[in-house]
Order: structure tokens, then C-alpha cells, then sequence
């Protein structure tokens, strides 16, 4: 009877150790030495200070372009020529993916699902980037003009790629859930998403929640920005 | 018999229930793991969403300067219209470029076939072809061509067309010789490395060559770039 208590006691100043040293490691590695409360604190206030400087940002932002678009209507004004050329920039700037665009389009949203418990493994989309990136090919076979993903223009130089624990789209790292907007025939892109074995029940056998809505009017922001090209020159 | 336990234990629930009042009552309440995880996640997103709009404010503020340094020399600000009109063009793939890079060669596979195996595991398909351009994109390509067709992302359609593949609405059969622009040794790692798409190419027995050039040509798009359904949004959202 005395000897069990000995026992049962060792167990428990065993258990007792292995359960700090879990405490610790987990306080080292994902915590960088600091207690759940102040880690989380830190983490949101600095997140606060960076929204802060966005919205500066952004303020800054419409403010330089009401002031090229001052310029660029009075110059227009005075000279026809200029006018022209104003209208082949905004023609390109469409094509390029540099202005804010709104038409009728399609709107699909995907999410992981709820955490299962029947299943050992957890399921991220994240992991699986090529259906977004075959998704976004489907939608360009269907005509798309122009697609967003998480308010991220998709240009010819945007990348779709799982890195670390997000998928980076224009080096910004998304995380689930993913709205994919795009502009086009709604009809046209809807079918051709929505085919019999396409691209969404692909999405749904692997257990993703996916919504296609149609919308007579998607909005898709612009580009932020013109990537600088280091070993390409143009010829002519 | 039970009695001191009993004072005990309410002596304990007493102490236990004012800690528990005020730490519900307390602003900062228990933290889980996954919760600091998504913070981590959302900062790191604004970060980075950060750096692109201050990139963006630079580059604007420069517009602005060249605008105002071309109406000073000349009195307009069309020179620094066709610049931008340039620029863009060449962002968005309407102009030829050259440069260094690398040239890759993807055609059927010759090996003879195994018992009842699928002919298709040595054919080249639309999606082969795709999965090696998107590697090269990730790979900092600044420019890629297909068979003497500029590849636009989200532009380009490589589609099946049964035994050739469709690539902006011109069709081609095999072989396929992509051509990308960029730091040759970075995109000649994207084909080569293991674990890469052109590795899992190779195992299947198809032909793949990657070839390093100082100097190649990839053209301009050439498709129209005239859209049907999207027009200029009038009440842009702020960004």
C-alpha cells in the first residue's frame, strides 16, 4: 500500500518535469521567451501601428492621384494630342492592371473546412495552391478580363505560390478563406467553373467549402505598383 | 468525519471564484496558441501589404516629378505621357523584350512503353506545359514565350486542343520551346532542381532540355487587349 503511494508520487514529479519542459519549449520557439498574454499584446500593437501607417498611406495615395489627374485633365484640355495620349494610357493602364475596374463577373469564395475530428490530418488550402492556380486558368479560359484574388490584381507577373504557411499572390501572404473575383461574361464564366468534374468539385472532393455567386457588378482593385524588369530590355 | 475536508474544500472555492470573476472581468483573458498564430499571420500580411503601397507612393511621387520636369522644359507633359504610355506597355507584355535566360525544350518521350502502360504518361499535355511556365514565373522570369507566343498570366490561355495545344488562340503541336527572360541560373534551378516540375517531367520519361542563353527575343503579345465586359470603376475604392 505505501510502496503504490511511493510510486504514484514519482509518476507525478516525472509528469511534473516533462510538463514544464513542454511549457518551455513551446514558450522558446513559438513565443520568443514571453508569456502567451504579452506576446499576443505586442503582436497587436504592432499590427495597430502598422494599420495606422497603411491609412496614411492610403490618404497620401488618393491624394498624389487627384493631383496627376489635375495635371493630366488640364494639359488634356489645352492640347488634343495630349488628350489622345491620355486615352491610349488608360487603355493600357486597363490591360496592365494598374486601374480599379468594375463589370460583370463572378465571385467565388473558398474556406477550409471546420476542424473534423475523424480526420488526423488538418486540411488547409493553403496547401493545395494549384487548384487556386488551376481555377484562376479556368477562369481565363472562359474569357476573364480581369481577376483578383484577396484584393490582389492578378498582372502578368503575379505569382500564386504556397510559402510558409500562406500562399503569397504579388508577394503579399494570403491566408483561407480566398475570394476570387473575376470580370467577364458571368454566364460563361459560371459554366465553365461549374462543369461536371471542373474546377470546383475538384475543390469540393477535397473538402473545401467553395461559393460561386454570379454579380452584375464586381469591383477588382488595381495593381499597387509596376514591378521594375532587371535583365529584360525591349527591342526595336 | 468529512467536516474539515468539506470546510476546506469552501474555503478553496472561495478563494477560486473571485480569481475566476476577475480574470473574466480582466481585458486581457487567456491567449491560445492558434490565436497569436493568425496575429502573426495578419501582421505579416500588412507588412507586406505595406511595402507595395509605399512602393506605390514612390513611384507616383516620381510620375509627378517627371510631369512637372517635362512641363518645364518643354512647356508639355506629353514626353512624359509617352514614357508612362512605355512603361506600362512593357509591364504588361505589349512590347518585345531581350536579355538572358534560358531556353527549354519539352517534346514526347521515346522510351519504349511498359506492359499496358498509358501512352500518355510520355506525351506532353496542356497542363505540362503550364506547370513549367508557372515554375519559371515563380523563378523571376520577366518575360515568357511558348512557341513564339508571348505568355501573359492571366491573359494566356494554354488550353488541349486534342492532339496540340491552344496558346493564345493559335494552335501548336509539339515540340514546345519555351523561352524566359530573367537571371539564367535562377530559371535553369526552377527546371532542374529536384522536387521541381521538370524533375517529375523527366521521371515520366518525357524529353526536357533547358539550354542557358545570354541573348533571346520573346515578341510582344499580340492578342486583343480590348475588353468587352470591365470599364474604368467611377468611384474608385481609395486604393
Amino acid at each position: 500500500m505505501k510502496k503504490d503511494y511511493l510510486w504514484i508520487g514519482l509518476i507525478c514529479v516525472i509528469l511534473g518535469v516533462i510538463l514544464a519542459q513542454q511549457a518551455r519549449i513551446v514558450q522558446r520557439d513559438m513565443l520568443d521567451g514571453l508569456s502567451p498574454r504579452q506576446k499576443s499584446g505586442e503582436l497587436v500593437s504592432e499590427l495597430k501601428k502598422v494599420r495606422e501607417e497603411k491609412d496614411v498611406l492610403l490618404d497620401q495615395i488618393t491624394a498624389l492621384e487627384s493631383r496627376l489627374a489635375e495635371i493630366e485633365t488640364s494639359e488634356s484640355k489645352e492640347s488634343v494630342l495630349i488628350k489622345s495620349l491620355n486615352e491610349d494610357l488608360e487603355r493600357y493602364k486597363i490591360f496592365a492592371g494598374l486601374i480599379d475596374v468594375e463589370g460583370q463577373g463572378l465571385v467565388v469564395t473558398i474556406d477550409n473546412p471546420p476542424v473534423d475530428m475523424n480526420y488526423a490530418y488538418d486540411v488547409n488550402f493553403v496547401y493545395d495552391y494549384h487548384l487556386l492556380l488551376s481555377l484562376v486558368n479556368e477562369l481565363n479560359a472562359a474569357g476573364a478580363e480581369a481577376i483578383s484574388i484577396n484584393d490582389q490584381r492578378i498582372t502578368g507577373l503575379s505569382e500564386i505560390r504556397t510559402a510558409g504557411n500562406s500562399i503569397n499572390i504579388n508577394l503579399i501572404p494570403q491566408q483561407a478563406p480566398f475570394v476570387v473575383k473575376a470580370i467577364g461574361s458571368s454566364d460563361t464564366l459560371d459554366g465553365a467553373v461549374n462543369q461536371r468534374f471542373g474546377i470546383v468539385s475538384q475543390i469540393r472532393d477535397k473538402r473545401y467549402l467553395i461559393e460561386v455567386k454570379k454579380s452584375d457588378n464586381v469591383k477588382i482593385p488595381k495593381f499597387n505598383g509596376i514591378v521594375d524588369f532587371r535583365h529584360a530590355n525591349v527591342t526595336q | 468525519m468529512h467536516k474539515p475536508h468539506t470546510i476546506a474544500l469552501i474555503f478553496l472555492l472561495g478563494i477560486l471564484l473571485p480569481i475566476q470573476v476577475r480574470a473574466a472581468q480582466d481585458a486581457e483573458k487567456y491567449v491560445s496558441l492558434s490565436e497569436i498564430q493568425t496575429y502573426t499571420q495578419d501582421l505579416e500580411r500588412e507588412s507586406a501589404e505595406l511595402d507595395q503601397l509605399v512602393e506605390r507612393v514612390r513611384q507616383m511621387t516620381e510620375q509627378i516629378n517627371e510631369y512637372e520636369d517635362s512641363k518645364a522644359e518643354s512647356g508639355g507633359i506629353e514626353g512624359a505621357i509617352r514614357d508612362q504610355i512605355d512603361e506600362i506597355k512593357t509591364f504588361s507584355g505589349l512590347t518585345g523584350l531581350k536579355g538572358q535566360g534560358v531556353i527549354v525544350i519539352i517534346n514526347d518521350g521515346e522510351r519504349e512503353l511498359n506492359d499496358f502502360e498509358d501512352p500518355n504518361n510520355v506525351l506532353v499535355h496542356n497542363m505540362d506545359v503550364q506547370n513549367l511556365v508557372d515554375d519559371l514565373r515563380y523563378a523571376g522570369a520577366e518575360a515568357i514565350s511558348v512557341n513564339g507566343q508571348r505568355y501573359v498570366f492571366g491573359k494566356t490561355k494554354i488550353q488541349c486542343t486534342g492532339p496540340t495545344i491552344r496558346i493564345n488562340n493559335e494552335v501548336f503541336a509539339q515540340p514546345f520551346i519555351i523561352k524566359a527572360i530573367g537571371d539564367k541560373h535562377h530559371l535553369e534551378a526552377a527546371v532542374n532542381a529536384p522536387g521541381s516540375f521538370g524533375q517529375v517531367l523527366r521521371q515520366y520519361g518525357v524529353f526536357l532540355e533547358v539550354y542557358t542563353s545570354v541573348n533571346l527575343e520573346v515578341p510582344a503579345y499580340g492578342d486583343s487587349i480590348r475588353p468587352v465586359y470591365m470599364k474604368t470603376a467611377e468611384d474608385g475604392e481609395g486604393r
